[in-house]
């Protein structure tokens, strides 16, 4: 436990995490909020087909992928800022500040596209009644989305959140391609640190260690998660007009079928 | 007013579809440059399109074994994915008696476990069965990792079956078995797809299991030899490019035929998880 390496891969996977939420999670639900309002149409169609595309491709490739691009050397993108700004740039897998939030923004690059998906399909589920009635209360689109569409799909919020965590304890494959922990143990992540101590440097009593700390943090962030989101519902006002639709909609069924 | 407010969505959308495509058209455009042009000039168009880039790539890593390897492990796994889960979940379904949902339960939570946290055990596991570096030996763990998911998806299915079905085949003296063959799998076929995408898809992009459970150059996956690439090639970016291109090609393609039930599967998944 008083490893620094580990120290630094736990704080790192802790960046990794919040940043992931703070990226991800606003920024899916807009996609997602922006395809749901083009719904039944073709390009609505095109667009999830579109941004879905890199959660398909293997992570190893996208990795590889994005180590060309960034490459100090021969990348694309060294190259156009030396052209237009007439410096190189950071070195992007190389700096030790760098290196861990360039594997966050490939990362979020390539899992955008699950929790827009997760999103859309919830907001589609959304009934357009409690639109309609926000719309006779004087709510704008803004006022509509925070106040109809973060509420009624909380639960959804919560499983993407739930996702993101996961990922983080399970990033390996990116790490493993894009920098291998370095540079000096820099951008090391738990699943990653453990790999490299059990299968690179043979030992397997702090690896097991490691892996177990693993399944411990996966639990710890599973149960937070849960409970964040047993308080958040109960403090938002607009709950007692979904339950009252609710109500009515059980009313509905139940005379529909007498 | 209506169009006006379509017209924002648009532009937001697809600002962010640029930023998904830009790499791929950049990987695209770097496989056909040769390595001096990828001195000069890595990020325009290439004024010579280095088709034989392809063809090195394929032939240096040994890719056609490599497919084969990965097409062998993800068949196998998915057909036994497919076989264990639903006899699980229509035992589940079935019986619904207090041990099967907490059996039910237990399954489910393996959707949580990751996959790391468990490959020191099952690297040691594997190699006292003298399965290291063998198929068999990485397409058994490959299964029971994506039999939670299958679950999840198959049970909710196999739910929505109405109970009268099964009662009239019990009135007509089928044993569980033959409930099972004539009734359960004909009516949860479209589940079936789905799930046998998705799991292909899982199993032929997993890179730990194979970097651990696989060393030689033998058994060696698509997600290996992708790795592989950057030792071989070394600063060569367009054969590098040329070969990561072939591996997602396939991937690609049958995206855009199953689209609609690759997504379908996992959103429904993510919303009942």
């Amino acid at each position: 436990m008083s490893d620094s390496i580990l120290m630094i891969s736990l704080k790192n996977s802790l960046i990794f995490m919040l940043l992931s939420f703070a990226i991800m999670l606003p920024f899916s639900f807009l996609l997602a909020n922006s395809i749901a309002s083009l719904s039944p149409s073709r390009s609505a169609a095109f667009y999830s087909i579109v941004i879905f595309m890199p959660c398909i491709v293997a992570s190893v490739a996208v990795g590889q992928m994005w180590e060309t691009i960034l490459n100090r050397n021969y990348g694309p993108i060294t190259y156009l800022m030396e052209y237009f700004f007439g410096t190189k740039g950071p070195n992007w897998l190389g700096d030790m500040n760098l290196s861990i939030f360039t594997i966050i923004f490939v990362n979020t690059w390539q899992w955008m596209g699950l929790s827009t998906l997760i999103f859309s399909a919830a907001i589609k589920n959304v009934p357009k009644e409690l639109y309609d009635a926000s719309k006779i209360d004087g709510a704008g689109p803004i006022q509509q989305m925070i106040w109809v569409t973060v509420p009624m799909t909380s639960k959804t919020i919560m499983v993407n959140m739930l996702i993101m965590a996961f990922g983080t304890l399970r990033a390996f494959d990116l790490v493993f391609i894009l920098t291998a922990g370095g540079p000096l143990d820099s951008s090391q992540m738990p699943a990653h640190y453990m790999y490299y101590q059990t299968f690179k440097y043979l030992e397997f009593g702090p690896g097991s260690a490691i892996a177990v700390l693993i399944l411990i943090l996966a639990i710890i962030s599973y149960i937070g998660i849960r409970i964040i989101f047993l308080i958040i519902p109960a403090i938002s006002s607009t709950k007692v007009k979904i339950d009252q639709y609710q109500h009515e909609k059980f009313n509905n069924g139940l005379k529909s079928e007498t | 007013m209506k169009h006006k407010k379509n017209l924002g969505h648009h532009v937001f959308l697809s600002s962010y579809c640029i930023i998904v495509v830009i790499p791929f058209v950049w990987l695209i455009l770097g496989a056909l440059k040769t390595r001096q042009e990828w001195m000069v000039n890595p990020a325009g168009l290439p004024k010579y399109f280095a088709i034989e880039n392809f063809w090195t790539s394929w032939s240096m890593v040994n890719l056609p074994l490599a497919m084969t390897n990965s097409l062998v492990i993800s068949l196998c796994g998915t057909i036994g994915v497919i076989i264990a889960a639903s006899l699980a979940s229509f035992g589940v379904v079935q019986i619904g008696s207090k041990v099967s949902k907490s059996v039910y339960a237990l399954m489910i939570a393996g959707l949580m476990i990751p996959v790391n946290a468990a490959i020191i055990p099952l690297f040691i596991m594997v190699s006292d069965l003298g399965l290291l570096n063998t198929r068999i030996g990485i397409i058994i763990p490959i299964i029971a990792f994506n039999i939670p998911f299958a679950m999840l998806l198959i049970t909710a299915w196999m739910q929505n079956i109405p109970e009268e079905i099964f009662d009239s085949g019990k009135v007509d003296g089928a044993g569980s078995l033959q409930l099972f063959i004539s009734l359960a799998i004909p009516l949860s076929l479209p589940i079936f797809g789905t799930i046998a995408i998705i799991s292909f898809v899982n199993m032929w992009n997993e890179f730990l299991l194979s970097v651990v459970l696989l060393s030689g150059p033998e058994t060696r996956t698509v997600p290996l030899a992708v790795n592989v690439f950057r030792g071989v090639f070394l600063v060569d970016k367009g054969l590098i490019s040329a070969g990561v291109l072939i591996t997602i090609i396939p991937v690609i393609i049958c995206y855009l035929i199953f689209h609609k039930s690759i997504i379908s599967g996992l959103t429904e998944g993510g919303i009942k998880g």
